[in-house]
């Protein structure tokens, strides 16, 4: 087997291996990162609101099992309510991430304490604080200085216009006395997309790691870490885009593959010593997966409300039920978001479905029904974590370089249940005070799962975790998990913020313990 | 004129037909051939058996059946490639600026002013 060398290497370039990567990379160490996805040109993900209608059902579909390029693996989700979202490329799923960037709450730290629900973690909002306000920087995040729901942040970009649909709802929330703010966008400007286009892990940080020096390694995909018998990970076998095992030997490896990806790593480099999975002394690994279930709520009106415009994740959102309150019968809560209503593909496609529109003389009518003519909300519940939703690899499914693929195991608490009930019956009240026609209600959506939580739990020790605080793996001391598996809550925003301010957090650890992993 | 091209004028006229019936247009969106050249349509169907058909005689789209069958051939096709053209982009533009002519929104600072949070306790 052909043999290579590295000193750190990254295992996937998504949102928090390109964080650490960039971080780590003006040390004067080779650092490599290998992407079991390929390196796509940035005019086809730059993608604007007319040609995503298009390739959202295409190459940038969010199901890898509807995508089924090779770079995929397959994911079982037969006995899931919920299918997983993700994007294998450099760049990982923030190619396809709609760009809404909020932080985690101060109380999503310490949930066990305050709500005796889910874990507590082992660092706090303002431990993260300056890495949350780095990144901000390095993102380019906009928003408004001030939201009740959140300490202080600052230095944000100009908040995005909350359009017309979004200043009905406003309307709605304060006659209700509901808490509501302009949402946190990662957007920017430039000449060419004058309204703005979401920076990827690409823009952000790959190409400024790439130009201090690190190597990125696309269609490589990492099968299994490799160890020595003192429980050090040696390296990786990794199959390159021609099927061709190489073992790269590393000092120190981060493994950033997300909730899905990292666990079936760990899982596949089992060995005499770890027969459950490497890490997986607590028996935790794979467990606890967590994935943000999802309401959906539309108000229909009889006028045109330009709601397919502004922005892409969430224009305004509320976090008037995000905190456990007991009458409500159920623990932490939901954010509700403002989505963007469908442009007019997806209109038609979607009133076809109901068969409310046909080609021919009432064509336009019935499309322009619909478009841009209903507010869509997202019920966000925050997850708890739960030992019985869990991934493990699937023997029977594997992907084009044979290794196996995943399968999830997922249900919905009663407690999320009642949480999603609830959601849906508040945000019909809303509608109530907008004067909407009707409104369409159901949850859980099921192509949702793009919010990955779990799996890999940071934890005190290795009888109940698998990694520390710094994500540094209980059984083997120079591997770190840097994403999202090690979460031990969920909260109830998009985690992107939170993916690369662990990240930097994690790599800034490891930038100043450098000579306790590198062998000199 | 040749009899191939002579056929070709045919399915191509046959195939216009076709297009604006399903698309016909409205006091805002051009009908489909007034946006996208029919040849981009000919070109994507370019071995269907479907396009040998216009060139032998007009297709009677009162019947179901034929009906049917191009919406079922041209349906996603002539979706994306009209809606994502130019033209449409500009009229969907025009349309909307029309339509919201006479809405006003109001100040997103004055709004949240509206809103008294002095009476909720977040959890910091």
């Amino acid at each position: 087997m052909k043999r290579e060398k590295t000193d750190i290497l990254i295992i996937g370039t998504g949102a928090s291996g390109a964080a650490s990567a960039w971080n780590l990379s003006k040390l004067n160490l080779k650092i490599t990162c290998l992407e079991q996805g390929p390196l796509i040109d940035k005019k086809k993900y730059s993608f604007n609101s007319v040609n995503r209608e298009i390739t959202k059902f295409k190459d940038f579909n969010i199901d890898p099992n509807q995508r089924k390029l090779d770079s995929d693996y397959p994911i079982n989700t037969v006995n899931s309510p919920i299918s997983i979202a993700n994007y294998n490329a450099v760049g990982g799923s923030t190619l396809i991430s709609s760009g809404h960037y909020p932080r985690f709450h101060p109380s999503d730290f310490n949930t066990k304490k305050i709500d005796n629900i889910g874990s507590n973690w082992l660092f706090n909002y303002y431990d993260l604080e300056k890495y949350y306000n780095l990144n901000d920087k390095m993102v380019g995040v906009s928003g408004l200085t001030g939201d009740p729901a959140y300490p202080k942040i600052n230095n944000l970009l100009p908040p995005l216009d909350i359009g017309y649909s979004g200043n009905l709802l406003a309307k709605a929330f304060n006659k209700l006395g509901w808490h509501w703010w302009p949402s946190y966008s990662a957007v920017k400007k430039s000449k060419k997309f004058k309204k703005g286009i979401r920076p990827t892990a690409v823009e952000v940080y790959l190409n400024k790691a790439v130009k201090n020096g690190v190597i990125i390694k696309p269609n490589c995909r990492v099968l299994k870490i490799k160890m020595s018998p003192k429980n050090i990970a040696t390296g990786v076998i990794y199959s390159d885009k021609n099927n061709k095992k190489i073992f790269l030997e590393a000092s120190i490896i981060l493994l950033s593959a997300s909730a899905i990806g990292t666990p079936r790593i760990l899982f596949n480099s089992s060995s005499k010593k770890f027969p459950k999975g490497l890490g997986n002394s607590s028996g935790q690994l794979g467990k606890n997966l967590m994935l943000h279930p999802l309401g959906f709520v539309e108000g229909h009106f009889d006028k045109f409300l330009a709601a397919n415009e502004g922005a892409e994740g969430c224009a305004l959102y509320s976090h008037e039920f995000y905190k456990t309150k007991k009458k409500r019968g159920f623990k932490r809560g939901y954010i509700i978001q403002l989505l963007k209503s469908p442009g007019p593909i997806e209109s038609f496609h979607y009133l076809k479905k109901f068969n409310k529109i046909k080609f021919g003389k009432y064509f336009f009518k019935d499309l322009f029904n619909y478009y841009g003519c209903t507010i869509p909300l997202a019920i966000i519940c925050e997850d708890v974590p739960d030992k019985n939703n869990y991934v493990k690899l699937d023997h029977k499914n594997k992907d084009s370089s044979g290794m196996p693929g995943v399968k999830v195991n997922y249900k919905l608490s009663k407690n999320t249940k009642k949480m999603l009930s609830h959601g849906i019956n508040q945000c019909k009240k809303l509608f109530k005070k907008t004067g909407a026609k009707n409104v369409v209600a159901f949850g859980p959506v099921r192509k949702t799962g793009w919010h990955l939580v779990g799996t890999a739990k940071m934890g005190t020790s290795k009888k109940n975790s698998v990694v520390n605080k710094f994500g540094q793996c209980h059984d083997v001391k120079n591997l770190f998990i840097i994403d999202s598996s090690i979460f031990p809550s969920s909260s109830g925003v998009n985690i992107a913020s939170t993916v690369q301010a662990v990240s930097l957090m994690i790599s800034d650890h490891i930038k100043k313990n450098l000579t306790k992993f590198i062998n000199k | 004129m040749s009899l191939k091209l002579n056929k070709y004028l045919l399915m191509k006229n046959n195939l216009k037909l076709i297009l604006n019936t399903m698309i016909p247009g409205d006091d805002y969106m051009p009908c489909f051939t007034k946006a996208v050249k029919v040849e981009a349509i000919i070109k994507k169907l370019k071995k269907n058996k479907f396009l040998n058909d216009l060139k032998k005689k007009q297709i009677n789209l009162n019947e179901k059946e034929n009906w049917d069958n191009c919406v079922k051939i041209l349906g996603s096709d002539i979706l994306e490639v009209y809606f994502t053209s130019n033209s449409v982009i500009k009229s969907l533009n025009l349309r909307k600026k029309n339509y919201l002519r006479n809405v006003k929104k109001e100040n997103m600072i004055k709004l949240l002013e509206k809103v008294k949070y002095t009476k909720k306790i977040f959890r910091k």
